[in-house]
């Protein structure tokens, strides 16, 4: 029993919208055609090529030591970096620990979530870590911890979602002065048998994924792009090698596409506030 | 030989680390704040409605540099033997660890806990919204309307933010309609856009203020001067100026009840430019 909320009734449910526990299945095939027309132009007026626009805006939280927030259409994505601070556990580590908190607001989903973080955004959460890490200069600060906090006001499509995410922890690590070695961007796509949807929406993922699954997955790549080289590589479902290889070239031009977006902010974020630095 | 004393200067940010009262002090005998502020001059306030789709109603509110975002969810739930008519309004306030370093990882703080509370008692003692509208089928299924309210960044007068963004959210969300299927239990909305919005019978707002010795009030406290104040007031006034509940956190000064009728003068204040921004900021189509 939660007594530290307010708390309702024991037991709700989100109400079904009506015709759909029927007609469910037969809908699906219609829906997935509705979604591309002959030219394979989305419902949203993209081509399955094309990613949602981007808004970006650091120092939003002024009581951290950096912050960001991210923007791709219903996409919303605050992210708070504190540290580096003292790392309180007794044993001495040379090392910075990188710490990660991954949260749906509780209204983010269709689906309400509940306010602890449930086992879906601990996985995230490491997902984090494992992306940001290879590009965090964690010896620089010994004994010290580096929290980073990240907060999904709205999510549209699971994988693009999590794909800002880890942009816009990593523009909130730049915020904070943390040293880097590079900008790690990520992008997604979902895996057809005929191509690749970059940057679906949660409508486009649910349609597709309800298709009989003949050849389907879905590909999240972060990629240090001044590096050439990937960070980290979510993939799941069923794809052949030749799709995967295709995914993740598809994946790294659309992350450094995210990258060119991401340093012009920053150069125009800097020019903005010491004109002296960039001359 | 006398020790050659040099006198110490300090930082004017160096000083407000050391003697945070003084400081204040120091600004509040000019009749000014660290941030700029006259006493009895709010911050600036700004509102978005319903930019967050998912939920059924949602409002983001900046006031200065707090910045909180509500979202109501409705769900369908059973309603109470003893009211079978009437749905539920549950109000939450996250203050997690994103906002400000002060609050920690894990279950809700103190202040998170109370500051829901707060809004709960307020929509049940206030009488701002009849909750049989909220009824689909009698004994069966009523609406539960789920106000979670989150906070992004933190500088004190989390009440007055956060009841704004209840208000505004509750003021523009809309419920779909909703039919009981007699059979199945299940309750099925509506695909076509027939959705109402809820009525509001006494929409509510906070204004806070901090007091200090000698009477001073300083409106809308930041979270150092919420620290370093003596008490804290809040006033909760509907729109038409009465009252609708008054807390006052710490130790009250004597001459408390002497400032009781500046407060309420600008808390009606406050409340009248609060209405009419929620009234003025209609959603986005």
């Amino acid at each position: 029993m939660d007594r530290r909320h307010v708390t309702g009734p024991e037991r709700s449910v989100a109400p079904l919208p009506a015709g759909s526990m029927n007609e469910a299945v037969a809908t699906t095939q219609a829906q997935t055609a509705m979604f591309f027309d002959t030219q394979r132009n989305r419902q949203d007026g993209r081509t399955i090529d094309a990613m949602r626009p981007i808004f970006l805006k650091t120092g939003l939280i002024n009581q951290a030591s950096g912050s960001a927030y991210f923007e791709q259409n219903n996409i919303r994505v605050a992210c708070g970096v504190y540290g580096p601070r003292q790392n309180t556990q007794a044993q001495f580590n040379e090392n910075a620990r990188l710490d990660c908190g991954f949260k749906f607001a509780t209204f983010a989903c269709d689906k309400r979530r509940q306010f602890q973080r449930d086992p879906e955004e601990r996985e995230l959460s490491q997902i984090l870590i494992q992306a940001l890490t290879p590009a965090v200069r964690l010896g620089m600060y010994p004994k010290s911890t580096i929290d980073i906090y990240v907060t999904v006001i709205q999510s549209d499509g699971w994988w693009s979602t999590l794909a800002a995410a880890i942009t816009c922890a990593s523009v909130a690590l730049v915020d904070a002065g943390i040293d880097v070695i590079d900008i790690v961007t990520a992008s997604a796509v979902l895996v057809l048998p005929d191509g690749n949807v970059v940057d679906a929406t949660q409508q486009e993922e649910q349609a597709l994924s309800a298709q009989p699954p003949k050849c389907h997955g879905s590909l999240v790549v972060a990629q240090l792009p001044t590096h050439n080289e990937i960070a980290h590589v979510v993939q799941t479902g069923k794809m052949t090698p030749a799709q995967l290889t295709k995914a993740i070239d598809t994946c790294l031009g659309d992350s450094a596409k995210v990258h060119s977006v991401v340093s012009y902010y920053l150069r125009e974020a800097v020019l903005a506030t010491e004109p002296s630095v960039l001359a | 030989m006398a020790p050659d004393i040099k006198p110490v200067v300090l930082s004017a940010a160096a000083f407000e680390k050391i003697a945070p009262e003084e400081f204040y002090k120091r600004f509040v005998q000019n009749n000014v704040r660290p941030d700029g502020r006259s006493l009895e001059r709010f911050r600036p306030t700004s509102l978005q409605i319903n930019s967050v789709t998912t939920a059924n109603g949602s409002a983001v509110v900046r006031l200065g540099n707090t910045m909180v975002v509500c979202g109501i969810k409705a769900e369908v739930a059973e309603p109470r033997a003893d009211a079978p008519n009437l749905g539920y309004i549950v109000p939450n306030v996250e203050l997690a660890p994103i906002c400000s370093p002060q609050f920690k990882a894990g279950p809700p703080g103190e202040l998170s806990q109370a500051i829901g509370h707060q809004l709960n008692r307020i929509l049940d003692l206030g009488k701002v919204l009849k909750l049989d509208q909220l009824c689909i089928e009698e004994h069966q299924a009523v609406w539960c309307l789920y106000a979670d309210v989150t906070c992004l960044t933190y500088e004190g007068n989390i009440l007055d933010a956060a009841l704004l963004a209840l208000m505004a959210a509750l003021t523009h969300m809309r419920l779909p309609q909703a039919t009981l299927n007699e059979d199945t239990g299940v309750v099925t909305t509506s695909l076509t856009d027939d959705s109402t919005p809820l009525v509001i019978d006494r929409p509510v707002y906070a204004a806070t203020f901090a007091m200090f010795p000698d009477q001073v009030l300083l409106a809308d406290p930041t979270d150092t001067e919420e620290a370093i104040a003596e008490a804290l007031v809040s006033v909760v006034l509907d729109d038409q100026g009465r009252q609708c509940c008054i807390w006052t956190h710490g130790t009250q000064p004597q001459d408390y009840t002497r400032c009781t009728e500046r407060l309420l003068t600008l808390a009606q204040q406050r409340t009248t430019t609060l209405q009419s921004l929620v009234t003025a900021n209609a959603p986005q189509s």
